[in-house]
């Protein structure tokens, strides 16, 4: 902590970021005008959108002008990722390197513009008409939709901003910021189920339970964030000091919390359009198999069917996202390059395919890991009846992730400034003693 | 999954305890912050509406 105080750029940076997220609080907090909360509280609470309200801090159930925060820009993502698939010219442009990878950002936020807008028009026209709006007019749909999107719009640029300061990913500290905001008043719904109005020894063991229950699902993610597969590599040559064995580590966490994301998306998805046409049985229906308040419940039982849903869903994207962003060839390359062999592995085409099989493996272990920390967390919740909670698995994974990835950015910044600082006070130092020696000579 | 298991590399406990901590201050610091904004805000807007 001192060493980021004395450390001006990293403060300056700090700072920033606390400023942005300051202002993203006053954008998702205050109401716009003509706007019915209430509305939206109700259909929050028999609804299966509180996935959808946490990764939006709180701004859905209150429909202020983030609404949608960055809902839009991970759908965006998604399907520019699918894209990338299915056209060859995409394809090469998430391998084309820091350029190529830069065009490809730019169409996530053009296609989450997109979203945003009709995701905003439907949500106007969808809940305007049912009470969502004090007026409902087709000027005041229009002037909402544009809000909205604008909102949605001016996130993606801040989280971008925030991305290009290089101290992690932005869009990860606003979902950070998002998921957080929401944790106090969950912690009130704990306190009013399990510790109001029960006896003074009844409330301290109810505590102990729920504090327990937190740091444990706290340290089982800390524990898949920090595990990882160690792959024996060798340098050939002299290494002018450093060991010729070495270890290329493949985290057990190797696709993040992104499947997590990507699949709690794609079932939140149904459930959002479901709000839009409550008449419509079926699709209600089927939205409570999709809804995660709904599963493990013992006297609705048969929606846990959703939970395979899901879990497939989560298998899926972990094949796919190692598949897009894990680039084995490159690796293999790259160790080729540096005269790095994986000892009984031939370099080139074999080594790529090894590193391949390992981490198809290890990312698969990892899924199945995080799997269980969020279904059995959402299992314990929805049995004892507290389903609406957003401290679930997933949050709390999303929430140690971005911890655990800051500090070690933060980390290494600080050694990289340290080591700046080392050489250029060794530069003066040399400078200033030859120049003491010129003016003796 | 026994033979892959067996060569994952997991954290000691240290790592552990320290990192969990880190996480657990930094939520709740974060968390705290921004009820703090949170209620701030919301307490200006009601005094202007």
């Amino acid at each position: 902590m001192k060493e980021i105080m004395k450390n001006r750029e990293i403060r300056n940076k700090i700072l920033i970021i606390i400023g942005a997220m300051i202002f993203i609080r006053i954008g998702s907090v205050i109401p716009l005008p003509g706007i019915n909360t209430d509305y939206m509280k109700t259909l929050l609470s028999n609804s299966g959108l509180t996935f959808f309200n946490m990764v939006t801090g709180n701004s859905f159930s209150q429909m202020s002008l983030f609404a949608l925060s960055i809902s839009p820009y991970i759908t965006a993502s998604i399907i520019i990722q699918l894209l990338t698939v299915v056209f060859p010219s995409l394809e090469e442009l998430s391998k084309d390197g820091k350029t190529g990878r830069e065009k490809l950002e730019k169409y996530t936020n053009f296609v989450g513009i997109g979203l945003a807008f009709i995701q905003s028009l439907f949500m106007a026209i969808g809940f305007g008409g049912r009470g969502l709006f004090s007026v409902y007019t087709w000027w005041m749909v229009l002037i909402m939709t544009f809000t909205w999107t604008v909102g949605a719009a001016i996130l993606m640029f801040i989280g971008n901003k925030i991305t290009k300061m290089e101290l992690g990913n932005g869009i990860s500290y606003i979902l950070l910021c998002n998921i957080l905001s929401t944790f106090p008043g969950d912690i009130f719904s704990l306190y009013e189920v399990f510790m109001n109005g029960k006896t003074i020894p009844y409330q301290i063991v109810n505590g102990m339970i729920i504090i327990i229950l937190l740091i444990t699902l706290v340290s089982a993610c800390v524990i898949l964030s920090l595990s990882e597969r160690k792959i024996p590599i060798i340098f050939s040559g002299k290494m002018n000091g450093f060991s010729p064995k070495q270890d290329l580590p493949i985290p057990l966490n190797t696709c993040g919390v992104m499947p997590i994301i990507f699949s709690s998306s794609i079932l939140s998805l149904p459930i959002l359009i479901s709000s839009f046409f409550p008449d419509l049985i079926w699709l209600s229906e089927t939205s409570k198999y999709l809804s995660q308040n709904q599963w493990f419940k013992p006297e609705s039982i048969k929606y846990t069917l959703g939970a395979f849903i899901y879990i497939l869903l989560t298998y899926f994207f972990t094949t796919f996202y190692l598949n897009v962003n894990f680039n084995t060839i490159e690796m293999s390359n790259n160790l080729k390059a540096q005269g790095a062999v994986i000892p009984g592995i031939r370099p080139g085409k074999p080594t790529a395919e090894y590193i391949e099989k390992i981490s198809t493996k290890i990312a698969f272990v990892g899924t199945t890991f995080m799997l269980i920390i969020i279904l059995s967390l959402n299992a314990i919740c929805n049995i004892s009846g507290i389903g609406t909670l957003s401290i679930g698995g997933t949050s709390i994974l999303i929430c140690v992730s971005v911890v655990v990835d800051s500090s070690k950015v933060l980390k290494t910044m600080i050694q990289s400034s340290k080591s700046r600082t080392y050489y250029m006070t060794k530069k003066e130092n040399t400078t200033s003693l030859f120049s003491t020696n010129r003016s003796k000579v | 999954m026994k033979k892959i298991m067996k060569t994952i590399k997991f954290p000691n406990r240290k790592q552990i305890i320290n990192t969990t901590m880190l996480v657990l201050l930094s939520m709740i610091i974060i968390s705290t912050c921004i009820f703090m904004v949170d209620t701030g805000i919301l307490k200006i807007y009601n005094l202007f509406i």
